[in-house]
């Protein structure tokens, strides 16, 4: 199992970031439930699903759903940040192009770190399963949500 | 086996809180454009900063002959507190900047120290103090005190971060430890 997911305790949702996203939307609640809304259904896309997480990209917590602690909540934003950061310098560096995604494998578990491409908001939504997952799958449902959550976030605009 | 005839490079970091200057030093004295991860503050910008580092700045320094310097910054920000023991893996010494503007350079200060020291206490560390021309009750003397206090001999200057000279003087201080 992916590391701080050990807890098995049934899936709770983790809601910090309504200062984040509606401090410059007249609608940063209703985004909030849409963007919380996306979460869940996301991790009930994949049995193998164990969190999503949903942070600004200075590695602020703004949603998470799944098998997180509070404190791995904070924890899973700031590294999402940081992650996200060098994976874009990376592909800056090498190939002179803008970062889509990182994957990692672990050896219980497969983590996707994928930008949120919105307009409006820089955010990173990181996903992680179980050693039953598949990366590809994994994958397109992280970049599927990603996709979702832009649209919620941008549509508010 | 033998071994590789690579170039000699010596690692310091830059560390500080949120706001100090780190990456402004870095890139004033870096050969090239620092390598950089910064990203926009969600909460908006604090006085003239919009973005912060997240996970780490890199440039390198020639020195003379076939010495390199490595210059690694570390995040400001407490949250990101899991980057300091990786990027410090390795280093030789730690440049210790503090925002002089902050009205309370020594908490900051004591805050760093120790923080470090929990890392590797053994790190060779010099101190600069930016911005203390914005706080006119900004006192040298309590600093010297406190590093008195916490049993650091570190060479400590207010220094502009901006400026390519000011800034390689304090890694000449820390190189001069390093001897």
């Amino acid at each position: 199992m992916v590391a701080g997911l050990a807890d098995p305790a049934p899936a709770a949702t983790y809601i910090q970031g309504e200062q984040r996203m509606s401090g410059d939307t007249s609608g940063g609640t209703q985004v909030l439930q849409a963007c919380d809304a996306e979460l869940n259904a996301l991790l009930g896309r994949l049995p193998a699903l164990r969190f999503a997480s949903l942070s600004t990209v200075d590695g602020r917590a703004v949603l998470a759903a799944g098998r997180l602690t509070d404190t791995a909540v904070e924890r899973v934003a700031a590294v999402s940040s940081s992650l996200l950061a060098l994976g874009e310098a990376f592909a800056r560096e090498t190939a002179g192009s803008a970062y889509r995604h990182t994957t990692i494998t672990a050896d219980d578990g497969l983590i996707v770190v994928a930008r949120v491409p919105s307009s409006r908001l820089r955010l990173a939504l990181a996903v992680g399963c179980d050693h039953g997952g598949n990366l590809a799958l994994l994958l397109g449902c992280a970049l599927d949500s990603a996709a979702a959550l832009t649209r919620i976030v941008d549509r508010a605009a | 086996m033998n071994s590789l005839p690579l170039p000699t490079t010596t690692k310091l970091v830059f560390a500080g809180p949120l706001g100090a200057g780190k990456t402004s030093a870095i890139a004033a004295i870096a050969d090239t454009p620092p390598v950089s991860t910064e990203m926009p503050l969600a909460s908006g910008a604090i006085g003239a900063k919009v973005s912060t580092t997240v996970a780490f700045d890199f440039a390198s320094v020639r020195l003379d002959g076939d010495t390199t310097l490595m210059l690694y910054g570390l995040p400001g920000q407490e949250h990101f507190a899991f980057m300091r023991p990786v990027v410090l893996d390795g280093a030789l010494g730690v440049v210790l900047v503090l925002n002089g503007a902050d009205g309370d350079t020594s908490a900051q200060c004591r805050y760093w120290i120790r923080a470090l020291a929990e890392i590797d206490a053994t790190l060779p560390l010099v101190i600069g103090v930016t911005q203390t021309d914005r706080n006119p009750d900004f006192d040298l003397t309590a600093l010297r005190c406190l590093l008195r206090d916490e049993g650091l001999a570190a060479p400590l200057f207010t220094f502009d971060a901006r400026d390519r000279e000011q800034t390689a003087q304090l890694v000449r201080a820390l190189l001069l430890m390093l001897d």
